[in-house]
C-alpha cells in the first residue's frame, strides 16, 4: 500500500540524519582540533605550516570548507587517508564487507541460542532452569566481549589448538571473534524473549488458545513466537549497528582481525581525519539502512503494521 | 492502603534480606567499592611501582621480596613486576570514577529533558524526542571515538566522550514516566488549587519517578563500567603509568600464554562488579513493581 | 423434582483458588459449589471482583502458578474427575468439553493470525477435521455468527474487526469445538449497548439452535432476566445463594441479594436508590464470619464471628444460601 511512499519517507530522513552527522563531524574535527597541528612535528616551521594548510584548503573561509566537503561527499569523494595515503573509499571497502560478515555471523549464533534460552525460561517461570537461563543470559552482558575473546583464545586457540589464535583467511579464524562478539547480544536477546513470552504467555488471546484445546507448544510456536519476533528484530538490528560503530573493535583488535572496527581504532591511533570522517559516513548510512529493514520486517510479523 | 504504608519500610530492608543474590550482590559491591575507594589502606605496594626482579610472578602465597614488603603478590605480578592486586585497587578507581561521572551527569541531563517533554508536551516534546530518535539512529559510539581522537586520550576526555551517548535512556523513562503521571488525578488536583507548575513537578511528580530512575541510574552505571573498560582497554582512556581495569586488559594481552592472570583478575572484576550492579537494579525494579509476585 | 435428581453434566464442589501474592494470600474463590444440568443455563452474578472470572478459568484449569493457584474442590465433567486428569488428557476437557468466550475481544484473539485460521484451528482440534474441510468448517461457523461474507472475512487480521464482530468469532471459536458446556464470562461486557444486544440475541438464538449448557457469567441484572434459568450470587470470592431466576425478584433469602434487587427495583420505580451501604470489602483483609456482615443491615453478632454454612433453604434443592438469618418471602 504506502509502502512505497514509508520507504522514501525513511530514505529523506536517512539522508537528513547522514547530512546532520557529516556537519557534526566536520565542525568537531575543524573547529575543536587543528588538523595541521596534529599532523605536523613540533619543531615544524611557519612555512612548513602555511604550506600544509594551503595543501589542505584550511586557508579558505569555515562556509567555503564545509560547502567543499558537503559537495565531495556528495560526489562519493571522501579524500585522501593520511595515515595510508590512499582513497579513504579504497580504505573502507577493504575493511567493511568482512567486518559485515562477523557481525552478521555473530548475530546469527546469538538469535540461535537465545530464542531457544528465552523460551525455556519463559515457560516455567521462577523455576531453577529459569534462574540457569537469567544468570547465563545476565553473565553474557556484564563480561567485557574482549576478555571473553581473550579467554577463549586462551582455552581454544593457544591450550587446545583446535583454532588459530588470530588473523584472518580461513572460517577458522571467523569463530571465535564471532562468537566473543555473540554474547553480548545472545544475552540481551534471551531476556527480551523471555520477557516477551511471559508476557504472550499471560496475554488474554493465550487463554482463548488454551480454552479452545491448543497445547502449549503449539501455543509456544505456533502463536507466541510470531508476536516476540519484532522486539527481537530491533533488539538485533540495533545491536548490530552498534558493533559495526565501533564496538566489535576490541574484539577484533584481540584477534588481529583486520576488519572495520580494528580500522577504526586504527584511524584513532593515527589521528587521520579523512577516514574517521568518512567511517562516520557510512556507518550512518548502514545504521539507517537496517533501520529501515528491520522496519519493513516488522510488518512481515505483525499484520497491524502497514505502512 | 494507608495502614500498610508504615510497615514498608521495615519490611523492605526484611526482603532486602531474604533475597539472597540481592544479598550477595549488595555485600559484594560494598566490598568492592570499600576497598577501592581505601585502596592505600588495603595494600602496602604502590600501584605504579615496579619491580623488574619480580616480573611475571604467578599468584602467590609467599611474602614478597621488594625491600621493606611482605605482602605476597597474592593475584601474581605484570610485565613491570607490579602488583596486580594493587594495580586493581588504583584501576578500579579510575573505572569507578568515570562509570559514576557518566552515569550521574548523563542522568542529571537525561531527566531533565524528559521531565521538560513529558511535563510540557507540544513543540517542547517533539523537539526533544526528534533528538533522541536522531541521536539513537546516529553512529555515537564513532562520534565519541572522534571527540577522543581530537582532545587526545584521558580520563577527562574519555567521559566527555561517553556522556555523548548518557543521556537518552535517562531522557525517555523519565518522559514515559511523566506522561502516567500527568494524566493522573494528582496533578490535575494540583492544578485546581493553583500550585505552580515547580511545586507540582518537585512534590507530586519526583518522588513517583525515583524508583524507576534509581533502576536505570544502576544499570546505566554498569554500563558504563564495561564501555569505559572498552575504550581504555584500546587505549583512548587513561594512559599508563595509571591504569583502569580495562587498560590493565589491554597492556597484560600480549603476556596471556606466560601470565594469564594479568587479564584474568581484572576481567573477573570488571564482569562482577557489572554482574552485582545488574543484580541490584533487577531486584529494585522488581521490588517497586506492583505486579511482582512473591516466590 | 425430576429435574433435581437428573445427573449434572458439570458439578463443582468446595472450589477454592488463591492467589499468593506479596502482601499474602487472596482467596479468590473460596468454597464454591454449583452444578449445571444438561441444557440449562446458569448466571454467575456478583460484582466485579467477586472471583466469577476465577471461578470460569479454574474450571478449566487455566489458573497461571504464580501466582494463582486452586487449592481445594473438586470439578466433575459429564462424569470425568478434571481436577485429576494429567495435564496432557485436559486437552480433551478444554475445547471439547468446555469452551470459553471471554469478556474482552479486543484482546482476546492472536493479533498476528487471521480470525479463520483462529477458528479452524478450534475445528481441527475439537472436530478432527483437516485441511479443506477444516477451513470449510470454520468459514460455515462465521456463517453461524452471522457474520456477513464469510469467506471474505476468513483473511482478515483481528485489528481489522469492530469490538462486537471481534466478540461474535469469540462466540464462533467456542461453538467450533462443540462443547458440552459453554462458558460466557461476561461476553457484552466491553461493548456498546446496541451492538451488546445484538450479541445477546445471538447468543439467545444459538442457544435454541445448538441446546448447549450455558455457565453465563455477568454483572448486569437485564442480562440476567433475558438469558439465565438459574441465578448464583457470588460474594468475595464465595457463592452466597443460588435460587431460579424468577425467584430472584420474587424471593431473594440473602441480604446482599435482596439489596441488589432493591435497588435496581427502586431506580425502575423512580424511588430512592437503596444501594448498599459500604464498600466491596478488600480480598486481601476480609471481614471475619460472614464477609457481608460489615454491609448487612440485619448483622447480629454470630455474623462477625462464624462463617455461615451453605444450605438447602426449602429442602429441595433448589435454593441454597449462605447465611445464618435467610430472608423470608413472608417477612
Amino acid at each position: 500500500m504506502g509502502m512505497g511512499k514509508y520507504i522514501a519517507q525513511r530514505l529523506l530522513f536517512t539522508l537528513f540524519v547522514v547530512l546532520g552527522i557529516s556537519i557534526l563531524i566536520f565542525f568537531i574535527t575543524h573547529i575543536v582540533g587543528n588538523p595541521v597541528d596534529i599532523m605536523l612535528p613540533l619543531q615544524a616551521t611557519d612555512v612548513e605550516r602555511e604550506a600544509l594548510t594551503k595543501a589542505l584548503g584550511l586557508d579558505k573561509p569555515m562556509m567555503e570548507q564545509l560547502w567543499i566537503f558537503l559537495r565531495d561527499f556528495s560526489r562519493g569523494d571522501f579524500g585522501i587517508s593520511w595515515w595510508q595515503n590512499r582513497p579513504c573509499m579504497e580504505v573502507i571497502m577493504d575493511r567493511l564487507p568482512i567486518s559485515m560478515w562477523l557481525i552478521l555471523l555473530a548475530s546469527m549464533i546469538s538469535v540461535v541460542c537465545a530464542i531457544p534460552l528465552g523460551i525455556l525460561a519463559a515457560y516455567r517461570p521462577g523455576s531453577i532452569l529459569d534462574r540457569v537461563v537469567t544468570i547465563f543470559s545476565t553473565a553474557g552482558i556484564c563480561f567485557p566481549p574482549f576478555w571473553i575473546g581473550l579467554m577463549l583464545m586462551l582455552i581454544f586457540a593457544v591450550k587446545l589448538g583446535w583454532l588459530p589464535t588470530s588473523g584472518m583467511g580461513t572460517w577458522k579464524h571467523l569463530v571465535l571473534p564471532a562468537v566473543s562478539i555473540s554474547f553480548r547480544p545472545m544475552g540481551h536477546l534471551a531476556q527480551i524473549v523471555r520477557f516477551e513470552m511471559i508476557q504472550q504467555l499471560n496475554a488474554l488471546y493465550a487463554v482463548t488458545a488454551r480454552a479452545k484445546g491448543v497445547t502449549e507448544m503449539t501455543l509456544l510456536f505456533k502463536h507466541a513466537l510470531k508476536n516476540i519476533m519484532t522486539a527481537s528484530l530491533t533488539m538485533i538490528g540495533n545491536d548490530y549497528c552498534k558493533q559495526l560503530g565501533g564496538l566489535s573493535a576490541a574484539v577484533e583488535v584481540v584477534f588481529g582481525f583486520a576488519g572495520f572496527g580494528h580500522l577504526i581504532s586504527e584511524t584513532i591511533e593515527n589521528m587521520d581525519f579523512p577516514l574517521l570522517q568518512a567511517e562516520v559516513f557510512f556507518v550512518a548510512i548502514i545504521v539507517c539502512l537496517i533501520n529501515l529493514l528491520t522496519d519493513i520486517l516488522y510488518a512481515a510479523f505483525d499484520p497491524r503494521i502497514r505502512y | 492502603m494507608e495502614t500498610t504504608k508504615k510497615p514498608k519500610k521495615t519490611s523492605l530492608l526484611r526482603r532486602f534480606r531474604h533475597n539472597k543474590p540481592a544479598l550477595i550482590a549488595g555485600i559484594a559491591l560494598l566490598i568492592i567499592f570499600t576497598m577501592v575507594i581505601l585502596a592505600p589502606v588495603f595494600t602496602d605496594y604502590g600501584p605504579a611501582k615496579s619491580d623488574l626482579a619480580n616480573r611475571l610472578t604467578a599468584p602467590t602465597m609467599a611474602p614478597g621480596e621488594a625491600v621493606g614488603v611482605t605482602q605476597p603478590h597474592i593475584l601474581g605480578t605484570d610485565q613491570l613486576g607490579r602488583d596486580i592486586y594493587t594495580r586493581l585497587l588504583y584501576g578500579g578507581r579510575v573505572s569507578l570514577n568515570v562509570g559514576f561521572t557518566v552515569a550521574t551527569i548523563g542522568g542529571i541531563i537525561g531527566v531533565i529533558l524528559g521531565m521538560l517533554a513529558g511535563y510540557f508536551g507540544g513543540w517542547t516534546d517533539m523537539i526533544i524526542m526528534r533528538m533522541v530518535d536522531v541521536w539513537a539512529s546516529s553512529p555515537t559510539l564513532l562520534i565519541a571515538l572522534t571527540f577522543v581522537m581530537i582532545l587526545g586520550p584521558g580520563q577527562k576526555n574519555l567521559i566527555l566522550a561517553l556522556l555523548i551517548n548518557s543521556w537518552t535512556l535517562f531522557c525517555r523513562m523519565a518522559r514515559s514516566q511523566v506522561l502516567v503521571i500527568r494524566s493522573s488525578a494528582m496533578v490535575e488536583s494540583g492544578h485546581a488549587i493553583g500550585a505552580s507548575t515547580n511545586r507540582i513537578l518537585y512534590k507530586h511528580i519526583m518522588p513517583n519517578i525515583i524508583s524507576p530512575m534509581v533502576t536505570t541510574y544502576i544499570l546505566e552505571l554498569a554500563h558504563f563500567i564495561n564501555a569505559e573498560a572498552n575504550l581504555s582497554f584500546l587505549g583512548f582512556g587513561v594512559q599508563p603509568p595509571d591504569t583502569s581495569w580495562g587498560l590493565m586488559i589491554g597492556e597484560g594481552r600480549k603476556y596471556l600464554t606466560q601470565a594469564p592472570w594479568i587479564v584474568i583478575f581484572p576481567g573477573l572484576l570488571i564482569a562482577t562488579t557489572v554482574l552485582c550492579l545488574n543484580l541490584m537494579g533487577n531486584w529494585i525494579r522488581d521490588e517497586f513493581d506492583p505486579l511482582a509476585v512473591k516466590l | 423434582m425430576e429435574e433435581t435428581k437428573q445427573k449434572p453434566i458439570l458439578s463443582v464442589k468446595n472450589l477454592g483458588t488463591s492467589f499468593f501474592l506479596r502482601e499474602g494470600e487472596v482467596k479468590a474463590v473460596d468454597d464454591v459449589s454449583f452444578s449445571l444440568n444438561k441444557g440449562e443455563c446458569l448466571a454467575l452474578v456478583g460484582e466485579s471482583g467477586s472471583g466469577k472470572t476465577v471461578t470460569a478459568l479454574s474450571i478449566l484449569r487455566l489458573i497461571v502458578w504464580p501466582p494463582g493457584k486452586i487449592v481445594s474442590g473438586e470439578v466433575n465433567l459429564d462424569g470425568v474427575d478434571v481436577f485429576s486428569l494429567p495435564m496432557k488428557e485436559m486437552r480433551n476437557v478444554r475445547g471439547k468439553g468446555i469452551a470459553m468466550i471471554l469478556q474482552e475481544p479486543m484482546s482476546s484473539l492472536n493479533p498476528s493470525q487471521t480470525i479463520g485460521r483462529q477458528i479452524q484451528e478450534a475445528v481441527e482440534i475439537n472436530q478432527g477435521l483437516k485441511g479443506e474441510a477444516a477451513k470449510k468448517a470454520a468459514i460455515d461457523m462465521l456463517g453461524v455468527v452471522r457474520i456477513p461474507s464469510p469467506e471474505k472475512r476468513y483473511y482478515n487480521y483481528p485489528h481489522e474487526l469492530s469490538g462486537g464482530m471481534k466478540q461474535r468469532i469469540m462466540i464462533a471459536i467456542a461453538l467450533a469445538c462443540r462443547p458440552k458446556v459453554l462458558i460466557a464470562d461476561e461476553p457484552t461486557c466491553s461493548l456498546d449497548v446496541t451492538i451488546q444486544a445484538q450479541i445477546l440475541r445471538l447468543m439467545q438464538q444459538l442457544r435454541k439452535e445448538i441446546e448447549t449448557t450455558i455457565l453465563f457469567i455477568t454483572s448486569d441484572l437485564g442480562i440476567v432476566a433475558e438469558m439465565a434459568d438459574r441465578v448464583a450470587m457470588m460474594y468475595a470470592g464465595q457463592l452466597i445463594e443460588i435460587l431460579d431466576v424468577y425467584k430472584l425478584w420474587d424471593a431473594p433469602a440473602h441480604p446482599y441479594t435482596k439489596g441488589i434487587m432493591g435497588s435496581i427495583m427502586a431506580m425502575k420505580e423512580g424511588g430512592r436508590l437503596s444501594i448498599i451501604e459500604g464498600d466491596p470489602p478488600n480480598l486481601l483483609h476480609l471481614p471475619s464470619g460472614c464477609h457481608f456482615h460489615p454491609r448487612c443491615q440485619y448483622c447480629q453478632d454470630i455474623c462477625k464471628t462464624q462463617v455461615p454454612a451453605y444450605t438447602d433453604l426449602d429442602g429441595d434443592g433448589k435454593h441454597w444460601v449462605r447465611c445464618h438469618f435467610p430472608l423470608r418471602k413472608d417477612k
